[in-house]
């Protein structure tokens, strides 16, 4: 029986996590993790994202700095908020930038309540291309939202995106893709009438 | 008691034809999301929000009420039925769930936890009736100083409870803070980061960036992780399978764990940060500490499943305390049901119980009704929603997506902010990857507006004066209470470590003693049930 001090969700089998655990102190060491490809590869994607998110927040603060902090009479301007959120959020991202730098373990992944991940996923990382095709489609679903109208252009982006995901069920994929638009667009425009987008080609 | 004649003009309020059958609808489409794994009431909520935009403010929040407790008893389903969470709320559901399920009684499990959620969320609302009105008297007392303090405390707790994170967590609200800044400065008409874009005027709207960070940032990481590519193993489930219905052995062993379970859920829940997953873990822990056969948790033990279930359903219901009465939102979720508040010109806060009572009372009569309701949907339809748990996530992913597509439309008819909710999708998912918290962001992004203004109205006050927050009684106290957050974000992680060690030699002294006098039973740590799906390991921090 094992006796371990906390308790950490760990992949599935063959695999060490890349993340740290979930707990409130500090980030345990995996044992031999801090050299490997895979965790070099998630601190170099890492470092790259704290670095556009440093520039953001820089490029936020200085226009900032262009705004009025304080007004003729005294009071509080349009400027004071943000250059103080923009200073702290480039100071948070320098010292997360150093943290990771200088060998801090990633944290854990954390689901949408900003809670750790605990269900075994954070460590797979092999759907990568996957999911930068499925964020294409999404760009494309969103241009060809207006021209195509929010039936049509939802029906092209989930016969794509099943054809990606959920490949050789061709027929299927021919149903989902038709039905569902259809269902959500007589939920949203017919029922609820929302207005969506009628588009250049179907006479709607 | 003027309370209780309160709740009932509540309850008396919600019992209209219109507002029942909102009050099923929700509770029906709260279980459908909560039903797909990665979906939990954050997304739920943020996605069926625009549904929402035709009713009126009491029926569409009771609408969302009931979506929020749907959700959250969806989750328990896919734990039970094929070991996987549907939100991390219900992660220790599968310890003695599943393990339940395979040892063929996924019927009493699911009945149990539906019992235990009803039971909690009932004394839950019980709670509310009791706390709400306490915690407003002393609220409405608060200026501008203090509600600023008060914003700033709520993100703190958040912040800190997060944990390791609290760096990453910080720097997600501030993210929240630089969004909420986007727009026309109401003081003084100066445009704020709007790049001349007509439709960034009135500042980002919270809800497209709420779809995007839980929802489609959720599908992301989880396509990420490789879902589409998962075939789980399903257990079915049948009224008329043979023990269907728990044993009296069953009901006397589930009867403390859900008492305990309720409180300790409600008074966790009632923290902001510190949420369902937090409670279910911790009812858990304690629930195999005190009991006299912790050997059998990890096997199928009826405490083990009951305590945090009742926890995490408490817990939705404590969250609700911060939200009412302070209009401190704790999670994502409740901070998207803030969010649907001021959509409908109701400011959740210190005087919402003295300004729009009716509003108050009747969403808290509406927690009494949707328990009963879940409970007989919970029961009675559970096979029907067993069955799209089976629906992989290869299909429902980019279902998913088109609805938060469409969604997004609805609330502006804006095509700008499809494109933001899409790429805040991707942030989402970035966030995710890198341990940021998307909850921080939209909370942040919701309480923005309001810790601005405070702000500005204290240095008003004040003549520009910072001295104001500890010359007023009210706010220094709240001041304290900040650093005292402050110094607990240093402290707090040795003293849990203590906390943990002590807890678990209480644990080993107990299993030891329970071998040696010749219990039967295996390995009873806290690893988790056997089995686990494709040998995972599962090992849960508290």
């Amino acid at each position: 029986m094992t006796t371990p001090e906390h308790h950490t969700v760990q992949a599935a089998a063959g695999g060490t996590p890349d993340a740290g655990s979930p707990n409130t102190g500090g980030p345990p060491a995996t044992a031999g993790a801090a050299t490997s490809p895979r965790r070099e590869g998630v601190l170099s994607t890492r470092m790259a994202f704290l670095a556009v998110l440093l520039l953001l927040a820089v490029a936020y603060t200085v226009m900032a700095f262009g705004m009025e902090w304080r007004d003729d009479s005294g009071q509080i301007g349009p400027g004071f908020f943000p250059r103080m959120v923009g200073l702290a959020t480039v100071a948070g991202c320098l010292v997360a930038i150093a943290r990771t730098a200088f060998g801090a373990a990633p944290g854990p992944a954390v689901d949408a309540d900003g809670e750790p991940e605990t269900d075994g996923q954070a460590a797979a990382g092999t759907q990568a291309w996957a999911t930068a095709i499925a964020v294409g489609l999404m760009v494309l679903f969103y241009l060809t939202f207006d021209p195509l109208g929010a039936l049509l252009s939802s029906v092209l982006f989930l016969a794509l995106m099943l054809a990606l995901v959920n490949r050789g069920r061709h027929v299927q994929n021919a149903i989902v893709s038709v039905t569902v638009p259809v269902g959500l667009y007589l939920l949203f425009e017919v029922l609820l009438g929302a207005g969506l987008p009628p588009g250049l080609v179907l006479p709607l | 008691m003027d309370v209780f004649g309160q709740l009932l003009g509540g309850i008396a309020e919600t019992l209209t034809p219109a507002n029942l059958l909102l009050l099923a609808a929700g509770v029906l489409l709260g279980m459908v999301v909560g039903v797909m794994p990665g979906l939990g009431p954050s997304a739920g909520l943020a996605i069926l929000l625009p549904l929402t935009f035709g009713l009126d403010p009491t029926g569409a929040i009771v609408m969302l009420a009931a979506v929020y407790y749907g959700a959250m008893y969806g989750g328990t389903i896919t734990s039970v039925l094929i070991n996987t969470p549907g939100e991390s709320a219900t992660v220790a559901t599968t310890f003695d769930g599943y393990p339940m399920a395979k040892q063929g009684r996924a019927g009493p499990a699911l009945v149990l936890a539906a019992v235990a959620s009803f039971v909690a969320g009932t004394v839950g609302a019980i709670l509310i009736s009791l706390s709400a009105p306490a915690v407003s008297a002393v609220a409405s007392n608060f200026g501008p100083p203090e509600l600023f303090l008060v914003v700033m405390a709520g993100l703190l707790t958040l912040v800190v409870i997060i944990g390791q994170n609290r760096l990453l967590g910080a720097v997600s609200a501030l993210a929240g803070f630089a969004l909420a800044t986007v727009g026309v400065d109401i003081t003084t008409g100066t445009q704020r980061y709007t790049f001349g874009a007509p439709d960034l005027i009135e500042g980002i709207d919270f809800v497209p960036v709420a779809i995007g960070l839980f929802g489609v940032g959720e599908i992301l990481w989880s396509l990420y992780n490789g879902a589409h590519k998962e075939d789980l193993g399903y257990v079915p489930i049948s009224h008329r399978s043979r023990g269907f219905w728990p044993t009296r052995t069953d009901w006397s062993e589930s009867r403390g764990s859900m008492a305990r379970g309720s409180v300790l859920g409600f008074f966790v829940g009632a923290i902001p940060g510190a949420g369902a997953t937090v409670a279910s873990l911790m009812s858990y822990t304690v629930e195999k500490g005190i009991s006299k056969k912790p050997q059998k948790f990890g096997h199928g033990a009826v405490p083990g499943l009951v305590g945090p279930e009742a926890a995490n359903n408490a817990a939705s219901a404590g969250s609700m305390v911060p939200l009412l009465t302070l209009g401190i939102p704790g999670s994502g979720a409740t901070a998207v049901l803030l969010g649907g508040f001021l959509i409908w010109g109701l400011t959740p806060g210190p005087l919402l119980m003295e300004q729009n009572p009716d509003f108050a009372w009747g969403l808290i009569g509406s927690m009494y009704l949707g328990n009963a309701m879940l409970l007989v949907l919970n029961i009675f339809c559970v096979p029907a929603f067993a069955s799209i748990a089976r629906v992989p996530f290869r299909i429902l992913g980019p279902i998913v997506i088109v609805l938060c597509v469409v969604g997004a439309f609805t609330v502006n008819g804006s095509v700008l902010e499809v494109g933001i909710m899409l790429a805040c999708g991707v942030l989402g998912f970035f966030m995710r990857r890198f341990g940021f918290s998307p909850a921080a962001l939209v909370i942040a992004l919701v309480l923005g507006p309001l810790a601005e203004e405070s702000l500005r109205q204290t240095m008003l006050i004040s003549g520009g004066s910072f001295d104001i927050f500890i010359q007023r009684g009210a706010s220094l106290a709240l001041l304290g209470f900040v650093v005292l957050l402050l110094i607990l974000a240093f402290v707090a992680p040795v003293v849990l470590r203590a906390f943990r060690q002590r807890l678990q030699a209480r644990i080993e002294a107990r299993e030891a003693e329970a071998a040696g006098s010749g219990d039967a039973g295996g390995d009873g740590d806290l690893q988790g049930p056997e089995g686990q799906s494709k040998g995972e390991q599962r090992q849960i921090d508290v």
